[in-house]
């Protein structure tokens, strides 16, 4: 079987182990009612205004008075059907519904940011790399530093300081569709992505960098140098290869928490994405919104280490046999 | 039987530099402080905020009086257990649907579903009688709560047919319309053009745009982002001197308190909740935590309030030494515990627990702060009673003056059975005051339960809320005013400058 081959069967091994991996994840998720402390009903049946017969009945309505497992597998059945339930407290709103509006939001923030942290890390860390004890590299480890011991909310304030309550180049907050306006929606959008962006161009640039450093002393690299090819392809064809391979780790578990909903960031900028979504909902114990929300996540998660998984394999080879 | 007559009058000319077009940007945190459009569904009460441009309620709020909305004028009568609604001549629904009384039966029948809607547990039965003239049935004698109550959510009014897309597709008879909706992010609505009282409403439209209470409000207001946003008192202080921001600061009736578990030690002790009283500095709380514009509450009612006591005036001052020999004649010769519950989330509430921490530990106190979130008040203060006091706020809103204590020391009341504040004394005051909104009938009624409240710890009034708008000076026209009580927007005579 050629390489090709045993990269697919890497794949399907991979897929079939996320089967009960997401199994285990919905029943964890599901948990969450048991976690969570607070009664949903008695908010819902008004609160301080609530008599115990509303309570009662709120209780029933939500199936809160069912054993455990049977509301577990009435749920279960739901997420199977593609149904995640409503939200308690937005009567009528699916859960997908709520997630599918939002998501879009995060999504484009999160490819944002990331992008923005490769495009700055991995040239960054490849300079530093190349040139380790030079000017440039110092340069880069000070700057990488300051990245990432910067938090992002911190930072995202300072932007908002700087470029939209005292310059007013761009919006201090809010979000513009793409179909409303192209220009507005990249507006609005570039301080939290450089918020986001920073941080984890660092961590990135660092990883390149110290990866880099490695790859470079080692004999098949001397060699190459050795039969005289040329730097680029030392670099671009053997070394960059093997020094990559740990950053892409680092770029899809930043991708699978950007993804989770930068809540913060969102909050900052008054986005309306996963996180602000999931921020409100823990606050009212929403629970069908904080399990789907969850859920998904988890999902995301679960594909983004595939995904990274299979990067690994094409790069490294050897990975596909374990 | 009473008989009132009212009705808003209308603005005057629009000024010359009036955009007639013009949209205002309106900060607000839509993702935590709305849930939809439907009166009966939405459990979020800061909804009215925007619920309110769209829906006419029966009646008008106002600080010291009601006015009429959809019912032009009323009747009281039977007691205070009927009253009648004559709605006004020629209202029209923003889809040009005559409004009538059928349609309030509607309205007001689909929103008693909510349990949160209590005020409309009050109805006995309905009978629209014609077209203009709606009877309503009382199964107590609470006219006055229940016209009040009719000024919010509870009165909203949309048509019969409508309700069943009530959440998602608004009709009211209100001065805007829905235009497009956002969830979490903008809520957008243009003027009604059939509005009855069109000319008081010089806006184009209003843009409700998702800002975060904190810094964001500064941010955004500043920044220009938004023109229009009301802040917290922290906030304020931000904008105060800035040349192009306006601010509009209105006093109301709702107060920040200590809620007292009156039914366990240590304030189940009647002179230990006295001794409380003296404990709190109110009036340095509103120099740091209120930036000096709120007042201090040395009695549950302002003096401006027809239920504020002259005779007890601000008896109720910081005396450190005071409350300890008043702790000591009680018999505590030690600290007296007290284990303070702080809703989490809110600056105002955290800076104001810290505050009082110290003042009361100078007064023969010793206190621990434990912070909750708002989603866990119910469960764990109340039902689960962690805790002895609990910083809140009573929220009286508008000439209903009674309207708070209802809850707090009435038997049927939810905090009256967990905190055990129900009092004898002071429960048939509150029911009588029910019965009218005249400040001749609540006013003496108040006075007496002020002075009973102070004079038995019932709870402890710490500070008056100010209500603070700041706006865009360069953007918005017309007469700013910042609407008393939480969660509510007045966008009447205000217009976006050409």
């Amino acid at each position: 079987m050629g390489s090709g081959g045993s990269l697919l069967s890497f794949i399907v091994r991979r897929l079939l182990i996320t089967i009960p991996l997401l199994i285990l994840i919905s029943f964890a998720v599901y948990s969450l009612v048991l976690i969570i402390p607070g009664n949903p009903a008695l908010t819902l049946a008004g609160g301080i205004h609530s008599t115990p017969a509303t309570v009662a009945k709120i209780t029933r309505q939500l199936h809160l008075n069912e054993p455990y497992y049977r509301q577990y597998l009435r749920w279960l059945n739901g997420v199977i059907h593609g149904n995640l339930g409503d939200s308690l407290f937005n009567p009528g709103q699916s859960v997908a519904s709520g997630i599918a509006t939002r998501f879009p939001v995060t999504f484009t923030l999160a490819v944002g940011g990331m992008l923005l942290s490769v495009l700055i890390g991995v040239p960054a860390g490849i300079v530093a790399g190349m040139h380790s004890g030079s000017a440039r590299d110092r340069l880069v480890t000070v700057g990488s530093s300051l990245g990432v011991a910067i938090p992002d909310f911190w930072l995202a304030l300072l932007l908002v300081i700087w470029f939209a309550v005292d310059t007013h180049v761009l919006p201090a907050l809010g979000f513009v569709a793409w179909s409303t306006s192209p220009w507005q929606w990249f507006e609005h959008l570039i301080l939290p992505w450089i918020a986001l962006g920073i941080g984890g161009s660092a961590t990135i640039a660092r990883q390149v960098r110290g990866a880099l450093i490695d790859t470079l002393d080692q004999d098949y690299m001397r060699t190459a140098v050795a039969k005289g090819l040329s730097t680029r392809v030392v670099i671009g064809k053997h070394a960059l290869k093997n020094a990559l391979s740990p950053a892409v780790t680092i770029i899809g578990i930043q991708f699978g928490y950007l993804l989770g909903g930068t809540v913060i960031i969102e909050q900052i900028f008054s986005l309306p994405g996963i996180g602000q979504y999931v921020l409100q909902a823990i606050s009212e114990k929403d629970l069908p919104v904080i399990q789907g929300v969850v859920l998904i996540t988890a999902i995301a998660f679960v594909l983004i280490n595939l995904i990274v998984d299979v990067l690994y394999g094409y790069l490294n080879p050897k990975i596909r046999l374990v | 039987m009473a008989v009132v007559a009212l009705g808003n009058g209308g603005a005057g000319a629009s000024p010359s530099n009036d955009n007639p077009n013009g949209i205002l940007k309106y900060g607000f945190d839509i993702n935590n402080e709305f849930t939809n459009f439907d009166p009966g569904t939405s459990v979020n009460d800061c909804g009215y905020t925007v619920m309110s441009n769209i829906y006419q309620s029966v009646t008008a709020p106002g600080q010291y009086a009601i006015s009429g909305g959809v019912a032009q004028s009323w009747t009281v009568s039977n007691n205070s257990s009927t009253v009648t609604l004559h709605i006004r001549p020629n209202m029209v629904f923003s889809n040009g649907a005559p409004v009538t009384a059928a349609d309030v039966e509607a309205s007001l029948a689909n929103t008693e579903k909510s349990p949160l809607r209590s005020s409309l547990s009050a109805i006995e039965n309905m009978n629209a009688t014609n077209p203009d003239t709606l009877v309503i049935q009382l199964n107590r004698p609470t006219a006055g709560d229940f016209l009040w109550a009719m000024t919010y959510i509870d009165g909203m009014v949309y048509p019969a047919s409508s309700i069943a897309n009530a959440a998602t597709d608004p009709i009211g008879a209100g001065p805007f319309m829905l235009k497009s909706y956002q969830p979490g992010s903008s809520i957008d609505l243009v003027k009604n053009p059939k509005y009855w009282d069109s000319a008081a409403y010089p806006l184009g439209g209003v843009d409700f745009v998702e800002v975060g209470t904190g810094p964001q409000a500064v941010s955004a207001i500043t920044s220009g982002a938004v023109d229009m946003i009301s802040l917290d008192p922290q906030q304020y202080t931000e904008v105060e001197h800035d040349p192009n921001i306006g601010t509009a600061i209105t006093q109301s009736y709702d107060y920040t308190v200590l809620e007292t578990r009156n039914n366990a030690a240590p304030f189940n002790n009647v002179k230990v909740r006295a001794a409380l009283e003296y404990a709190i500095d109110r009036a340095a709380i509103n120099k740091v935590v209120y930036a000096g514009v709120g007042r201090p509450a040395y009695q549950p009612f302002p003096p401006d309030s027809p239920g504020y006591n002259k005779s007890v005036g601000n008896k109720y001052v910081y005396e450190p030494k005071k409350a300890k020999a008043m702790l000591a004649a009680a018999g505590f010769t030690k600290a007296v515990p007290v284990q303070l519950m702080v809703p989490s989330g809110d600056t105002t509430f955290q800076r104001l627990a810290t505050i009082i921490q110290s003042e009361m530990d100078a007064s023969g106190f010793s206190v621990n702060i434990t912070l909750i979130p708002g989603a866990d008040l119910l469960e764990d203060v109340y039902l689960k009673k962690e805790g002895s006091a609990l910083l809140s706020e009573d929220l009286t809103n508008g000439p209903d003056i009674s309207n708070t204590f209802e809850a707090l020391f009435e038997a049927s009341g939810f905090p009256a059975q967990y905190l055990g504040t129900e009092d004898l004394a002071v429960a048939p005051e509150v029911e009588a005051a029910n019965a009218s909104l005249s400040p001749s009938l609540q006013g003496p009624l108040m006075q007496k339960v002020g002075a009973t409240v102070m004079a038995q710890g019932l709870e402890t009034p710490i500070e008056f809320e100010p209500s603070i708008i700041a706006y865009n000076k360069s953007v918005v026209g017309g007469k700013v005013v910042a609407p008393i009580g939480q969660c509510r927007s007045d966008l009447a005579g205000i217009y976006v400058k050409k």
